[in-house]
């Protein structure tokens, strides 16, 4: 079970065929050549792992993660989970694999969190949405797990920004896919929450071995709770390896044109390096 | 480090515990409140159909059209006046009010816009032209083709009982167009609207244009068709709706679950698990068969597909399954207050039950925008 990318090469015009993406195969668009955004990637995520991207605005991390989640069709390439191209998976079949947590999602008016995080059992259910014992043991689950518990008859876009945050992510969990794929999801959090849910993932990566792919901005959060890290620069995957091998003075100046000064911490048995930035390069 | 991260999520934990103690807990719409607003509304219904059958130009005893309704005196005015003109005509409001409420909450969730109804995908501009031309061609064959022709000594004439087939057909078709211009690999809910809206725009204008420039005998009719009204309906326009209500209910409770998805962007929907291309479609179409089948048989009721999705999401909370039983009744409740005023308040004149829809609804959706305003302050 790991996901493969083979000659992937991704551009604008593709984003307009996004719809269709689970169903259309990887044909080869001419006309968008002036558009690439992800010139030629192939890789491998492996299974159980927590994968961090890293890299500068629109170097297209989003867009190789969104690709990753089958919503955005290849122009070249493809993406293929169990052997298997995404768009040959049907969608519920997917979704019970893998789900993407976008960066800044948007709700329905006037449901409640109890709700949201329910309609994560889709892919679970039949057409009438009938809530089994599983699917209620199953959001109950992701609520706790999120400490959204006590807050689930809320209406959810009254919530503060950070208790949204934690809903979507409780909403991605009662979906129970094995691979979680997430944009910045520590966007609109405080330091507290940001630990708490990385700390959440980290925990759940370990426990239940899901897998975690995940676009961080956060150099030394990618560097404390990645197995791996891909940097990218203008669509290119420049350095790929362990936090250790990565996050590097050198590197770090390549990709962001910042000085930093390493500091390499130790949690357990496990090294990091820490990144402190000095000062924007001027060169 | 191990230490400094738990403490850490202990002083979250306990934060999270005091926000939500001292802010006033906003519960969501409960169950038992979507009970008492369904129950409440289905003797609202009740109420309102027994007004409509005993309220109208001719006096009739309660007696009188409970004899009636059973049959037991099938002679006399009482009989005629119930079962050709208040019982269907009652009927009909019931189904046209839950076709325009449905048709209305589906199209909100699809586009995702709280200003869509049933005029967004040019359904009704499409049955209003079918209309206007339908009427401009009888005028037209009454005078030339069919001239000459005589049944029984009688002038032979279109019947104005297509009138509803045309606006069925043509309301279809121009809805297929918009969809047709809005597609793009999958329907763009954004496209949508926009093309609904300026293809209406277009033919409201050719609409206009013959009305006012044929004129004529026909323009009274026309005018008094597209303000939408109940006047003069009997069981062959119920005959004409009532196949669509069925594959409209039917089609609903077999999209309800899809539809609460649809309301979420594209990308977050198809990571959930759902053919995003295939359900907005299949949802797209069931409210356009709705929303032509009732403008067919009473023209474009004034915003009722608006206001009565807002109306029942104040009332119950959004919900898919809570707003579908709620906007069926809610719906039937506001079309029929709308008819019973519209054929009482002027008696013996009729005012256009579309302009009353509009008049008692809006104020309803506004006072509850209003106390909901107040309840977040």
């Amino acid at each position: 079970m790991t996901l493969h990318v083979k000659n992937l090469t991704l551009s604008y015009s593709s984003k307009s065929g996004r719809k269709s993406s689970r169903k259309s195969g990887p044909k080869s668009n001419p006309k968008a050549s002036d558009n690439i955004v992800i010139p030629q990637v192939s890789l491998t995520l492996n299974e159980g792992e927590i994968t961090c991207l890293i890299g500068p605005n629109g170097c297209g991390k989003s867009t190789l993660l969104k690709a990753l989640a089958g919503l955005l069709s290849p122009t070249e390439g493809q993406v293929l989970l169990d052997n298997k191209t995404l768009s040959n998976w049907s969608p519920k079949a997917l979704a019970r694999r893998l789900t993407l947590l976008p960066q800044s999602p948007v709700a329905p008016d006037d449901i409640s969190v109890h709700q949201l995080v329910s309609y994560g059992r889709f892919a679970h259910q039949g057409l009438f949405g009938r809530m089994s014992q599983q699917d209620i043991d199953a959001v109950d689950n992701a609520l706790n797990q999120t400490g959204m518990q006590p807050l689930k008859h809320r209406i959810f876009n009254t919530l503060s920004g950070g208790e949204r945050q934690r809903g979507w992510i409780a909403l991605a969990l009662a979906q129970q896919s094995d691979i979680l794929l997430l944009d910045e999801p520590t966007t609109y959090l405080d330091i507290g929450h940001q630990l708490e849910a990385l700390d959440l993932l980290s925990r759940l990566n370990q426990q239940q071995g899901l897998t975690v792919i995940m676009v961080l901005h956060d150099i030394n959060q990618a560097s404390q709770y990645g197995d791996r890290i891909l940097t990218m620069k203008q669509g290119r995957i420049i350095a790929d390896g362990t936090p250790l091998e990565v996050i590097t003075p050198k590197l770090m100046q390549q990709v962001f044109g910042i000085d930093i000064e390493l500091i390499v911490r130790e949690q357990g048995q496990k090294q990091y390096p820490y990144g402190m930035p000095l000062t924007a390069c001027s060169a | 480090m191990t230490t400094s991260a738990n403490s850490v999520k202990a002083s979250y934990e306990q934060n999270s515990t005091e926000v939500s103690k001292d802010e006033p807990l906003r519960e969501a719409f409960s169950r038992r409140r979507f009970v008492w607003v369904v129950s409440a509304l289905i003797a609202l219904l009740s109420l309102l159909t027994l007004a409509s059958l005993l309220m109208g130009s001719a006096q009739l005893s309660p007696t009188q059209v409970y004899q009636a309704l059973l049959g037991t005196n099938s002679a006399g005015t009482a009989y005629e006046v119930l079962w050709n003109l208040r019982l269907p005509r009652t009927l009909l409001a019931i189904l046209v009010g839950i076709h325009f409420a449905l048709s209305g909450l589906i199209l909100q969730s699809v586009i995702r816009n709280p200003l869509a109804d049933p005029g967004v995908i040019g359904v009704s501009s499409g049955a209003s032209l079918a209309i206007v031309v339908f009427l401009l061609l009888a005028d037209l064959l009454s005078k030339t083709l069919l001239a000459g022709y005589q049944i029984n000594g009688q002038p032979v004439v279109l019947s104005l009982n297509w009138l509803p087939f045309a606006a069925l057909v043509g309301g279809m078709l121009v809805s297929a167009l918009v969809l047709s211009l809005s597609w793009k690999q999958s329907i763009s809910p954004a496209r949508l609207a926009l093309n609904g809206v300026a293809v209406g725009a277009v033919l409201n204008a050719a609409v206009m244009w013959i009305v006012v420039v044929w004129g004529g005998s026909r323009t009274e009719t026309t005018i008094l068709w597209l303000a939408g009204s109940l006047y003069g309906r009997d069981f062959s326009h119920f005959a004409v709706i009532l196949p669509w209500t069925t594959i409209g209910l039917t089609g609903l409770l077999l999209i309800q679950h899809p539809l609460s998805l649809l309301r979420f962007n594209e990308s977050q929907a198809q990571t959930m698990g759902l053919n995003v291309a295939y359900w907005r479609i299949l949802a797209i179409a069931i409210a356009v068969a709705l929303a032509a089948s009732a403008i067919a048989v009473a023209g474009p009721l004034g915003f009722v597909g608006l206001i009565v999705p807002h109306l029942a999401r104040l009332l119950v909370g959004g919900q898919i399954k809570a707003l579908i039983s709620v906007c069926l009744l809610a719906g039937a409740c506001l079309t029929l207050a709308a008819d019973i005023i519209s054929r009482t308040l002027l008696n013996p004149l009729e005012l256009p039950a579309g302009a009353l829809t509009t008049l008692i609804g809006i104020p309803v959706l506004l006072y509850l925008l209003q106390t909901q305003v107040n309840q977040t302050k």
